[in-house]
């Protein structure tokens, strides 16, 4: 099979601290954290209610963005167009025939606090039970994400938005979802189905129910009290749970035939791209690394390259004791003797991890570092974990040419992705 | 930004290839209120079929609201991982039962990493917090700090595993060791011929040599009628959609020189305009045709998409009359099992891989309500999906000798 060269020309972002892939790659470089405490969260008493989640400048952005473009009716619609609009302005995107997805990753829509006092406001205390007729009126009348719920509902808003309605695709794949949308739309256009894709991926969930979730399972930061902006601590001794973010990622991607017709300038270049089902437990990955690094393997071989060619890695980095421990122990596997040589950052120590979008944003800063020749830094790592390989954690903006980044999100449940974007 | 003619939903590019791999259904595995095997849904047709369940909470919301419910299946006999029974909702247990029913194929197959899992999945629903602490939250002067113990205490330890997509399929994952490439796809009727449609790409770029890809319809909660009221779909005109609970799956390979039911072609395609949703999914289908490589002649059987909204099915069936006719052999099996969302497609694709191989199909009765059996063997079939919005996929299925 005959496979077309795809590249990126566009790209878009919005996470806590940043309204633009620029805006935050300056953040990340200058070393400020975009983690703090979430006053909702701390309301309800929570002992750890840090987060980085969408600030009021984030929202003043898309709600003007909204008010011109045109309302969605959900916060997160607004926020995926507001995004994918910076990516299509980016791309200078204006071609009536080519064949054009979407490829949107979005876990889901929680219930928030409003959904339940409706739902709480729906009970009928003398039975017992909630009465349905009264909850349907209640949501009819109000909107809310009861009746909003639908995952789909951000892709097709974008293939509306922007006419791109040859393939619509929704994963939800976790926290490797934003990866694997990336990675499905570059095979699609690499197999001759597309010219043209917008994928990445939006999640909005520092909300109560899923923060009870995380915290249950003990996957989130769960120490005393610090500066909130030190609590994420990627590959560090001292490393103990994630913090939850929230964003918006989307990259253009085209064969770099269209690319070339229409002389767009290419950012960078897709290469490989690997996702694998896991089938160990679905509370961690083989502690010795091996599925992981079957993983990165994989994308090694799909884009044709050895492990001398890659010159960076993107870790997926959640700073959980077992994520970070698998992750070094895989590219210590993978890498050989060249693992403690290969720059590596963990994006999430500045804007946490936003579970589905996380894979998006990091793919967005890669590109960036290619495209800049900068590797960012890893905040809070300072003390280096003995039980595990030696590996070169970035703690400084390094500037250096880079021709190649691997870019790693590994979903809870085992559903790992691995993408390597090269130099345009 | 792209316009959209004729040309637009040409024979995908790469077409050919799909083709030329020969994926073929190897097994199929059903779990619904008719069965687990394509002869118990004939069989259930046959007898007449049970009638949907009265809803357990209808009311003046939903008059005379009816489903077929399924019984949470009991795999535990063949699960050898407890947490998985225990982090798994109704919806996902369906579909575990029904990979299991497929499986069979895969036992023993020397090369785990070889194998894929694809999945098209509805939304899980996160569980409610209890009724004591929802009263607590809407009483006056509440304390939020209260509440929050109270929803954590109604959580379950691994809530956090079950309320994902991706969860379900590890679990799947696990129960076979399949480790290969994976992909979960939501929430409509066409993510389920989405996750074959991948699983087949799979196979045919090389990445896997089998593929289990499979989809579950949702659990019949009040939440699924929120959503169906929030589409539109309740408002048909004919009464109440009768879902099913339920679930499909099936096991891909590459032919290998006997008969063999394939996946021969596809198209897929979004058109929110109602106005133009008869001609985008005539376009469809004709490319679908183009990429199998056949004509509207050849097609011998059509399995559609019966809950797309009112407007969505009208366009379907006219879209359908247009190309093959107005009385084109067409079936759709809610009426033995209820509508499985994105289970749909997978069971259709199970029943279009038997009829293929065995030469019958199951078609719309043109005198009136019902389906009749006919001993016709279609060498090929269309199988139609859509989601509520306006996506649309079609696939062609072909007998290959």
């Amino acid at each position: 099979m005959a496979y077309q060269d795809v590249v990126i020309t566009g790209l878009g972002l919005t996470t806590a601290g940043a309204c633009s892939p620029r805006e935050l790659f300056e953040r990340i470089k200058a070393g400020n954290s975009s983690i703090k405490i979430n006053d909702d969260l701390a309301a309800l008493g929570f002992p750890n209610p840090v987060a980085a989640s969408l600030d009021a400048q984030a929202w003043d952005a898309v709600n003007s963005h909204a008010a011109t473009a045109g309302r969605s009716g959900t916060a997160l619609t607004d926020l995926t167009l507001f995004t994918a609009e910076q990516a299509i302005a980016e791309s200078g995107l204006d071609d009536p025939h080519c064949r054009a997805g979407v490829f949107m990753a979005s876990n889901r829509a929680p219930l928030d606090m409003s959904d339940l006092m409706r739902m709480s406001g729906a009970l009928d205390n003398a039975n017992g039970s909630v009465d349905l007729d009264r909850l349907s009126q209640a949501i009819r009348r109000k909107g809310g994400r009861l009746s909003q719920a639908r995952r789909d509902r951000s892709a097709l808003a974008l293939a509306e938005r922007f006419g791109f309605f040859d393939v619509v695709m929704t994963s939800s794949d976790a926290c490797a979802a934003g990866g694997i949308s990336i990675g499905n739309a570059y095979r699609h256009i690499r197999h001759g189905e597309l010219d043209v894709a917008i994928a990445g991926g939006s999640e909005l969930l520092c909300e109560l129910l899923p923060f009870l979730g995380f915290t249950a399972i003990g996957m989130t930061y769960d120490q005393p009290r610090l500066d909130p902006s030190t609590v994420c601590r990627p590959f560090d001794r001292d490393r103990s749970g994630l913090v939850l973010g929230e964003g918006s990622a989307f990259l253009v991607l085209e064969s770099a035939d269209h690319a070339r017709a229409r002389r767009a300038k290419p950012l960078a270049r897709i290469t490989g791209f690997a996702k694998h089902a896991e089938a160990g437990s679905v509370l961690s990955s083989a502690q010795d690394g091996s599925e992981f690094a079957r993983c990165m393997e994989s994308a090694l071989r799909d884009a044709d390259m050895g492990v001398e060619d890659i010159d960076h890695i993107n870790a997926h980095g959640t700073a959980t004791v077992c994520n970070d421990a698998c992750e070094s122990q895989a590219i210590s596997r993978v890498f050989g003797s060249r693992a403690g040589d290969i720059p590596v950052t963990a994006n999430k120590s500045v804007i946490g991890h936003a579970i589905g979008a996380g894979g998006a944003i990091e793919a967005v800063l890669s590109v960036l570092s290619l495209h800049e020749g900068v590797v960012l830094p890893t905040l809070n790592y300072e003390t280096p974990d003995q039980s595990l390989p030696s590996l070169d954690i970035v703690t400084a903006a390094r500037q250096s040419r880079l021709r190649t980044v691997m870019s790693n999100s590994f979903g809870m449940g085992g559903e790992n992705c691995s993408l390597i974007l090269a130099a345009a | 930004m792209p316009q959209h003619t004729d040309t637009q939903l040409a024979p995908a590019a790469g077409g050919e290839a799909f083709r030329a791999a020969k994926v073929a259904v190897e097994a199929s595995g059903l779990h619904c209120a008719a069965g687990s095997t394509v002869a118990e849904l004939l069989a259930a047709w046959a007898a007449g079929g049970k009638p949907p369940a009265r809803l357990p909470f209808a009311s003046d919301w939903l008059p005379g609201a009816t489903a077929y419910l399924l019984d949470e299946p009991n795999l535990r006999s063949q699960l050898y991982d407890r947490k998985a029974v225990r982090t798994l909702d109704k919806q996902a247990l369906n579909a575990l039962a029904a990979a299991l029913a497929c499986a069979k194929p895969l036992a023993g197959f020397a090369d785990p990493a070889r194998v894929g899992l694809y999945m098209g999945m509805p939304m899980v629903e996160e569980p409610v917090p209890s009724w004591e602490t929802l009263g607590a939250l809407g009483r006056v002067g509440a304390d939020l700090a209260a509440i929050q113990h109270s929803i954590l205490g109604d959580t379950p330890p691994l809530t956090s595993l079950m309320i994902l997509n991706s969860t379900a399929a590890s679990h799947i994952a696990s129960q076979f060791g399949v480790t290969g490439t994976t992909g979960v796809f939501s929430p409509w009727a066409d993510a389920g011929l989405e996750a074959l449609i991948e699983a087949a790409w799979s196979i045919a770029e090389g990445d896997n040599d089998r593929a289990l890809a499979g989809a579950s319809a949702p659990t019949v909660t009040p939440f699924l009628y929120f959503n169906y009221e929030t589409q539109g779909l309740l408002d048909t005109g004919a009464g109440l959609p009768v879902p099913g609970e339920g679930a499909a799956f099936v096991a891909l390979r590459p032919a290998d020189g006997g008969p063999a039911a394939c996946l021969a072609g596809y198209a897929r395609g979004f058109e929110p305009d109602p106005q133009a949703a008869q001609a985008a999914r005539r376009r469809c289908m004709e490319a679908a045709l183009a990429s199998a490589g056949v004509a509207a002649a050849d097609i011998g059987w059509i399995l559609f998409d019966p809950l797309c909204g009112r407007a969505g099915v009208a366009a379907e069936r006219a879209a359908i009359a247009e190309l093959f006719g107005a009385d084109a052999p067409l079936c759709g099996w809610h009426e033995v099992c209820g509508y499985l969302g994105p289970a749909q497609p997978v069971f259709d694709v199970a029943a279009a891989a038997a009829a293929l191989l065995e030469g019958w199909r199951v078609v719309e009765n043109p005198k009136g309500q019902g389906l009749e059996r006919q001993d016709v063997a279609p060498r090929h079939v269309l199988i139609n999906a859509s989601g509520c919005r306006g996506q649309f996929v079609s696939l062609v299925m072909s007998r290959h000798e």
